[in-house]
């Protein structure tokens, strides 16, 4: 009686873990941003991790099945002996090459991805004649995202004047706080500083995550092919206010996003003067 | 026949219960909940007269008196040795020594800087109108003087320097709004300051750059109140005739600054003068 | 058996004990009430009181009609009364959410004060609470239909649950800078305190010196946190919440100004040092506690209200009468001449160097309260805190690095600081100098050389001139080591005195 019981309740599970598995992406509990990463490079991301999601899949429905026959056959009969085994050569050779090779396989077939993530040069893009789009520096901060953005119009045709830019402040620079513009299917890129202690740059919908650790300047590069607002949290435990240390990232068409900066520079310049018989203009910043 | 569950899995079981219900009772609302709010009406809340017509005070006389200390004073230290001053050396105690002045005893053992004033206006008094002329507050060699003084509230006080180097006064009144605007070498045409509302205690008056500058001032609205000369003696004029009740204060009475005497009772006699002499011991001054 | 298996759940019954105990918020009270309970009982409950029963606690809070705050108001009139608990009510404007346990005041002339239990937005029914009612007896009549209706507080109500998710950690459930989360910011010498609202005095503000901080200075100052200090943005927080926080943080700041100015009123009953109670302390309490004290609080409640409002007067507020002069190197000059200048004394505070180590932090400032020096030599806040001038060179501006804010804290200063305001000296035209020479420090340095060329001190000084002390960062902590070297014939300031003249 028990033992059908219990035969039942594990062999649920799993059954459970399938199904909603299956019901996941209509259900819209899978990953952020409508499934769907908003740069190209997430996406390949979210390929991957289907990729292996698939793989596991058929393993797991695999093993399952077979342990649910065995308990289940086992539990009918009850006056037959079980069946010892002394071991079999082959099958542990079979079942220690094939996990070896799916694995291999996946090992390999992510190496790309994380080239372009984590390794590839850009130091050396040099010979890249492409702009450099938008650069920003962003300062992580108990609890608050300090960006300083270059004055809008500037254009980095060298890793060299990024390091210079990124050395000290420069006349024209434009600070913001917590809201980052980027722009849209441009490569972009940012450099990571921390203010005090370890936080980390998390951008779901971007597939974008890296820790921000004092002392370093560490350079983040995406390319954002969805026009939207982003969540950005921080992902590192840093403080009591970690939780609430969210940001936003907007990508914009680079027109918009130029002019969004240059609004930013003017309402940084407001010497509060307004000439008589004109309305006064706002200091605030409203957006 | 085996049970479908072992007293372990009642354990196990029962644990996980109890726990989820205590967290769920234990951990109460408390800061997320939504408060109870009452109203309150402003009312008008000063008090009622008693309607009865307040009987006017027919005629005025004269207080004077004197405010010795009984025993030696002690010598004022020196805070800046003649000469010796680390900043704006050529100005701040260039032509003499900078003292403490928190307790100027004069000849005959008079306190100097003591204030002596009518804290409330006496009901059915008539109270002059302000003087026009506005007041003086000057400094010189990095030394407030007056070192006291009494205004009218809303009566203008023109704050100027004597000295070639930049000063800052700081108003601290209990009441009135603060003032704290720097004043530049040798203002002789004055900065405007005025106290709009009655203080019912003296306040300190500073600089910042010069840490040891202090001086005190009160606003009154009437004309009541006078400080002691060098020599400790006061005179108080044109006292309406009727009980008053005098407050005597120094700025290191009781060590902090206080009231050498909270409530000092007169009767003020048509056209007469009355004397009190007053006499305080060292104690009373914490030394 | 049975007693061994029953460990574990009983153990489960911890939580209930410790860590998960029903936390309330309380208002705190200032120290000195305490110390008035020792030598006058009767004072300090007066003032506990006065505060219960004018500002209420954080659960129960009272809507203080005397006082400039929007409490939320709906009004509209009651349609028909089917019970006492129970009235038919048409609103002049729909509410958006559900709320609940606001105060209802009926009528106008002797309002009786309820409470709203639940409203309905279908049925137009508002449900009373019975519990909650402060009249003095149970109405009698149902009240008549046409009975203007008012609706008060859900703006309070949404301030203080948004306080408490958002700012209580460091600011406290008092608004007295002494949340859980603020020590851990004391350990960090450089960094300011979370800020006490019980004095009512904010420093960023946008209004004339004396004047309080009005709205927009509290929105600005939220929304784009203090730059450098542990104030962080909330930018993209809503409107709505930013505007409901704001006011009862101006609630919390005037509670806390009623209370200071109560305590100052008994100042003389308080006792010494030593504990001893004053002399004569009968006819005091008397006379302060009994019978003065209506009065006390109806001119504190004056003043508090006065203040308050008068900071929201555009009249109030410090705005340019000219635009800002050309950034230009002859700008600057003229803005770098002006801060060294003794005249006007910038760089004794600021550093020559504009590093925030100027010679005034040496001296030993006084206490206005106390009228003693403070124990350490350095610049103070009127919260006793020692504070240092801006590092210029830092490219950090805690008030906002507009031209127009840095005008502002040169031509007003900066509230409750040494920082005074150079209006009174300064024409607006060297301001502005000024603005320009302290917007270039941290691009293109503090420094002049003879030929009118900027340049980073720090840079130079090793190539071409003597280790000067006033240019490095110091910290003013009580070591010497920033003491004058011995020179044979000039001071140090008096050295950068002669360097600086063009």
């Amino acid at each position: 009686m028990s033992r059908i019981f219990w035969c039942l309740f594990f062999t649920a599970w799993p059954i459970v873990a399938i199904v909603v598995c299956a019901i996941t992406p209509a259900m819209d509990w899978g990953f952020p941003g409508n499934r769907e990463a908003a740069t190209p490079l997430g996406q390949r991301i979210d390929d991957l991790f289907y990729l292996i999601l698939g793989i596991v899949t058929v393993a797991f429905i695999g093993t399952m099945a077979a342990l649910s026959y065995v308990l289940i056959k086992a539990s009918k009969n009850k006056d037959e002996k079980a069946w010892f085994s002394h071991g079999s050569h082959n099958l542990e050779v079979i079942w220690t090459i094939v996990p070896a090779g799916v694995l291999l396989f996946i090992a390999l077939y992510q190496l790309d991805v994380w080239a372009i993530y984590r390794v590839r040069d850009y130091e050396n893009r040099d010979a890249d004649p492409r702009p450099l789009h938008l650069v920003a520096e962003v300062t992580a901060r108990q609890f608050e995202w300090r960006i300083r953005y270059p004055a809008p119009g500037t254009r980095f045709t060298s890793y060299e004047q990024v390091k210079d830019w990124l050395a000290k402040p420069h006349a024209g620079d434009v600070y913001a706080v917590n809201r980052l513009l980027v722009p849209l299917n441009r490569e972009t890129l940012i450099y990571l500083k921390s203010g005090d202690v370890q936080h980390s740059f998390f951008v779901p919908d971007l597939r974008v995550k890296q820790d921000a650790m004092p002392g370093q300047s560490i350079d983040i590069w995406f390319t954002v092919n969805r026009a939207g607002t982003f969540d950005l949290t921080c992902a590192e435990l840093c403080g009591w206010g970690h939780y609430k240390m969210r940001g936003e990232v907007e990508a914009l068409e680079v027109k918009e996003l130029e002019s969004r900066l240059r609004e930013l520079k003017q309402l940084q310049d407001y010497d509060g003067f307004t000439p008589p018989g004109t309305a006064a203009a706002s200091g605030e910043v409203t957006r | 026949m085996t049970p479908i569950m072992r007293p372990f899995h009642i354990t196990v079981l029962a644990t996980l219960a109890v726990t989820s219900a205590s967290l769920q009772l234990g951990c109460g609302k408390g800061a997320s909940a939504t408060p109870t709010i009452t109203y309150k009406a402003g009312g008008n809340s000063t008090p009622v007269t008693d309607g009865e017509p307040v009987k006017q005070i027919d005629g005025s006389g004269t207080l004077n008196g004197t405010i010795t200390l009984v025993g030696t004073a002690p010598t004022p230290a020196v805070i800046v040795a003649k000469g010796a001053a680390k900043r704006d050396a050529s100005v701040c105690g260039a032509a003499m020594a900078i003292v403490d002045e928190s307790l100027t005893v004069g000849t005959g053992n008079g306190i100097a800087n003591v204030f002596i004033y009518i804290d409330k206006t006496p009901p059915g008094a008539s109270v002059p109108d302000p003087p026009t002329t506005p007041a003086t507050f000057d400094q010189k060699g990095c030394v407030f003087t007056p070192h006291v003084l009494v205004v009218r509230t809303n009566q203008e006080i023109l704050i100027k320097s004597q000295d070639d180097a930049g000063h800052n006064t700081h108003t601290y009144p209990g009441r009135s709004r603060s003032f704290n605007g720097a004043i530049k070498a040798l203002e002789q045409d004055g900065v405007p300051i005025f106290y709009t509302k009655h203080e019912r205690t003296p306040f300190p008056v500073k600089c910042d750059m010069h840490s040891w500058m202090q001086a005190f001032h009160i606003a009154l609205d009437h004309p009541w109140g006078t400080v002691t000369k060098a020599d400790g003696s006061f005179e108080l004029n044109d006292l309406p005739a009727t009980d008053i009740t005098l407050r005597v204060w120094h700025e290191k009475a009781g060590g902090k600054g206080g009231f050498l005497k909270r409530s000092l009772k007169v009767t003020i006699s048509k056209d007469q003068t009355s004397t009190q002499d007053l006499e305080f011991q060292l104690s009373d001054f914490g030394l | 058996m049975i007693s061994r298996r029953l460990i574990l759940p009983l153990l489960a019954l911890l939580p209930l004990g410790f860590g998960c105990a029903d936390y309330r918020a309380e208002f705190v009270n200032d120290e000195r009430v305490a110390q008035l309970d020792t030598s006058s009982p009767v004072a300090a409950d007066n003032v506990r009181n006065s505060l219960l029963e004018h500002f209420g606690t954080p659960n129960d809070l009272v809507a203080w009609g005397a006082l400039p705050i929007d409490y939320g108001e709906i009004t509209g009139t009651v349609l028909s009364a089917p019970d006492a608990h129970t009235l038919r009510v048409s609103l002049d404007t729909d509410p958006t959410e559900q709320f609940s346990q606001v105060a209802v005041v009926l009528g106008d002339a002797t309002p009786a004060h309820r409470t709203a239990a639940h409203y309905d937005a279908t049925t137009h029914t508002l449900t009373l609470d019975p519990l909650h009612s402060t009249a003095p007896t149970a109405p009698t009549a149902p009240t008549a239909p046409g009975t203007p209706i008012r609706l008060i507080g859900h703006k309070l109500q949404a301030g203080r649950k948004a306080f408490m998710r958002h700012c209580m950690h460091c600011h406290g459930v008092t608004g007295d800078g002494n949340g859980p989360t603020a020590r851990y910011i004391s350990n960090h010498r450089l960094n300011p305190q979370p800020r006490d609202f019980r004095r009512g005095l904010f420093k960023f503000t946008s209004t004339k010196d004396g004047y309080y901080a009005n709205r927009e200075d509290l929105r600005r100052t939220v929304r784009q946190g203090l730059a450098g200090t542990y104030m962080p943005s909330f930018l993209l927080m809503k409107s709505k919440e930013l505007d409901a926080i704001i006011e009862y943080v101006r609630f919390l700041a005037m509670r806390g100004e009623i209370e200071r100015r109560l305590l100052a009123h008994l100042k003389d009953l308080l006792p010494d040092d030593d504990g001893t109670p004053p002399g004569d302390l009968k006819t005091l309490e008397k006379e302060l506690a009994v019978d003065g004290f209506a009065e006390a609080l109806a001119d504190a409640t004056a003043l508090v209200a006065e203040n308050w409002t008068n900071a929201e007067d555009p009249q109030n507020g410090v705005l340019p009468t000219m635009a800002r002069l050309p950034d230009t190197p002859q700008s600057r000059l003229k803005g770098r001449n002006l801060f060294i200048s003794t005249k006007i004394n910038c760089a004794k505070c600021h550093g020559e160097g504009g590093r925030g180590n100027g010679g005034f932090l040496d001296d030993f400032q006084k206490n206005p309260e106390t009228q003693q020096s403070y124990d350490t030599p350095g610049l103070r806040d009127a919260w006793h805190n020692i504070i240092r001038p801006r590092n210029l060179t830092s490219g950090i501006y805690r008030g906002g690095r507009r031209p127009l804010d840095v005008f502002r804290r040169v031509s007003v200063g900066i509230k409750a600081t040494p920082m005074a305001g150079f209006a009174t000296n300064v024409l607006e035209e060297d301001r502005w100098h000024i603005v320009n020479y302290v917007l270039s420090i941290p691009v293109d340095g503090a420094f002049f050389d003879e030929y009118g060329q900027q340049y980073h001190g720090r840079v130079r000084l090793f190539e071409t001139h003597k280790h000067k002390h006033d240019d490095h960062d110091h910290d003013h902590d009580g070591h010497d080591h920033n003491k004058p070297e011995p020179s044979t014939t000039t001071t140090p300031s008096e050295s950068q005195d002669k360097k600086s003249q063009p």
